[in-house]
């Protein structure tokens, strides 16, 4: 058990002009399924970016495992970006390979149970996959690793409730105390239960962070109904 | 490093291996209509015609191809989304930066080992061609006992002479790569800023020559040509290889340059979009 | 498995959780002194955060109907009078509902009484499942009277 899995403080991120993330303070210890919740542009995004070193940030600083960014918070992080990453000329079985041989703790035979568990083949090329299901690929190795902490930037948006549900059934099965698992999403209603925290960034600032029990006993009502109420247009 | 290389290596060649391949078919195949008469002849010399046009076309392409891959597999190998991939791996940017370097030097060298086997395939018999390759390693006995004797120490020189081409090869490459890092680092016109940096980036450094040799210039060069000359005429292998360490710490200064400057931009200022 | 978890909008998962567990005791769906799935099992089961799960055990264990064994895990109390209180004031809540929502129709108890058994006559299949369910109904009748 790791109490500061991630610290971040004053955590602040411009793009020219523009705040995308402001002084976010955040601890997150470790055996927890966090939601980083806000709507579209609010800076969830930038703010897993920045844990992953994708980007630099512009003030404050990030901690995993007690370390900055680099290589060894990237061999315990296993991050699921907001866009494909796949190369074209590979086959999946090859992305596979390519992931157990650079993650030490990749976990090859599952990586094949969760493929034939949702009915995909191994052989296909990845240029041949439809959006959807290239996002099924993707999801797949980043949940076949045994990481410590795993990011997990927008991973029910596309697809279809058949896999959003075997998705939250993976994170489930594959809690563990010492793995923190952070979900950012605008569709809270589907995953507000198998959240314990929850974040809410609005315009690149953190306003809440508690957990949906707790919300829920103060508030009365849902996160769900709280964040439309909170971000309502 | 070895894991990144495989898959550098397979992600280029992949593409590369047929066109290599394809090349040396219409290499053989044009040889064909040069030798044999009354093929050239069929339907008015179109498919002749049409078969140079083939060759000329892959020539031409086969170069772009390279070149354009070089700046390719840096540019949407690490800074586009595959860089997501990249970036996350638990290596460090260096190994990043070396096996994409790496490879592009494999890829230039090996278009211009098929370039100069389709030409030597398309000008000269079998007889011909195996004089050519003999008369590289057997030069004429004269020369090579005139080498031997009066400079003793050419395979050095040799030596020097590739590792110079090695490292001009790779200063170009980390050019490139140097300037899409600066590049990437804007929020937009990336692009448009790694064409201005990589002219900035010559500029400044030849500026940087320049200004050295005004200083040089006019602080040493006491000595009269004179006896420069006889020192010459005593010493001129180690002058030549004096001349070559030169220029390889001349081109060795740039390649470092903006090897360091690619490295700095990608640990430290990674702005992946 | 029989019943379905279902956690609504409204109110903390971890006292849902709880109230649903203790149903499947008191139905003898978990019976007595038996073991409990693990945590993990059941969060997957019910699709709620494994830590939510282990808090609604925690109340159970604070409430003594859910005692942790280190050899065999969880397992629910071998106190039946403890189950039985309990199922008697879970009877006697549900009963003051029905009640009050019959006396807003201007039944009395009496007649709410009456019209209760009448009802679960007409529907035998609802009374034999009732019976098989409950073996004890007697205790858990005088629980319920104690309780009201």
């Amino acid at each position: 058990m790791n109490e500061k899995l991630l610290v971040c403080s004053g955590l602040t991120k411009l793009f020219g002009t523009k705040q995308a993330l402001t002084g976010v303070d955040l601890t997150v210890g470790s055996g927890k399924i966090v939601g980083l919740l806000g709507p579209n542009g609010s800076g969830k995004t930038t703010f897993l970016k920045l844990i992953n070193g994708l980007i630099q940030p512009t003030g404050g600083s990030v901690l995993i495992d007690g370390q900055a960014p680099g290589v060894y918070t990237h061999s315990i992080t296993s991050y699921l970006p907001d866009r494909m990453f796949l190369n074209d000329w590979m086959k999946v079985i090859d992305l596979i390979r390519f992931f157990d041989d650079f993650y030490s703790d990749f976990d090859f035979p599952k990586a094949m149970d969760m493929l034939q568990s949702l009915g995909l083949s191994s052989s296909e090329r990845l240029k041949t996959l439809s959006k959807g299901t290239k996002e099924k690929v993707q999801l797949i190795v980043t949940m076949a690793r045994k990481a410590k902490l795993y990011l997990l930037d927008e991973p029910i948006g596309g697809v279809d409730p058949a896999a959003r549900d075997y998705i939250l059934n993976t994170i489930l099965t594959n809690y563990s105390e010492d793995s923190t698992v952070i979900i950012s999403t605008h569709l809270i209603a589907d995953i507000e239960r198998v959240l314990d925290e929850i974040v809410f960034l609005k315009n690149g600032e953190m306003t809440l962070y508690d957990t949906v029990d707790n919300i829920r006993e103060r508030e009365g009502k849902s996160v769900d109904q709280l964040f439309r109420e909170v971000f309502a247009c | 490093m070895r894991k990144l290389l495989k898959y550098e290596f397979k992600s280029v060649f992949y593409l590369l291996l047929p066109l290599y391949a394809c090349f040396m078919v219409v290499s053989v195949a044009c040889r064909l209509f040069m030798n044999i008469e009354f093929l050239q002849d069929i339907f008015n010399g179109v498919p002749f015609f049409f078969l140079g046009m083939v060759y000329f076309g892959l020539f031409v392409g086969m170069i772009a191809i390279s070149l354009m891959l070089v700046i390719q597999r840096f540019h949407k190998g690490l800074l586009s989304e595959e860089g997501y991939l990249m970036f996350t791996l638990p290596v460090k940017p260096w190994q990043l930066i070396v096996s994409k370097g790496i490879v592009a030097t494999v890829m230039v060298l090996a278009g211009g080992a098929v370039i100069v086997l389709s030409l030597m395939v398309l000008t000269m018999t079998f007889r011909e061609s195996w004089e050519f390759i003999s008369s590289f390693f057997h030069i004429e006995k004269e020369a090579w006992e005139w080498m031997w004797q009066n400079f003793p120490t050419w395979p050095l020189l040799l030596a020097e002479g590739i590792l110079f081409l090695l490292v001009y090869l790779w200063k170009h490459i980390c050019h490139t790569y140097s300037a899409m890092a600066f590049g990437q680092a804007s929020n937009k016109n990336r692009t448009v800023l790694s064409v201005v940096i990589y002219g900035a980036e010559w500029l400044g450094i030849t500026m940087f020559w320049l200004m050295l040799g005004s200083i040089l210039n006019r602080v040493s060069f006491h000595v009269p040509y004179s006896s420069m000359d006889t020192w010459f005429d005593r010493h001129y292998q180690i002058t030549i290889h004096i001349l070559m360490w030169v220029l390889l710490l001349w081109q060795g200064i740039e390649l470092a340059f903006y090897y360091v400057t690619t490295h700095w931009m990608l640990s430290k200022h990674l702005n992946l979009q | 498995m029989g019943t379905e978890w279902k956690i609504t909008s409204d109110r903390p998962i971890y006292l849902q959780l709880t109230e649903q567990i203790v149903q499947r005791i008191v139905s003898g769906q978990y019976p007595t002194a038996s073991r409990l799935p693990s945590v993990r099992e059941l969060a997957v089961e019910a699709g709620v955060n494994p830590n939510t799960m282990q808090r609604a055990f925690a109340e159970l264990e604070r409430e003594g109907l859910v005692t942790t064994n280190r050899t065999a895990g969880r397992i629910v109390t071998e106190d039946k009078e403890m189950i039985e209180n309990i199922r008697g004031q879970l009877a006697a809540q549900k009963i003051e509902e029905f009640l009050e929502g019959m006396q807003l129709l201007g039944f009395t108890g009496p007649q709410a009484a009456k019209l209760l058994t009448q009802y679960a006559q007409l529907h035998p299949s609802l009374e034999e499942t009732k019976s098989e369910e409950l073996p004890e109904n007697k205790t858990s009748a005088d629980k319920m009277e104690g309780a009201l």
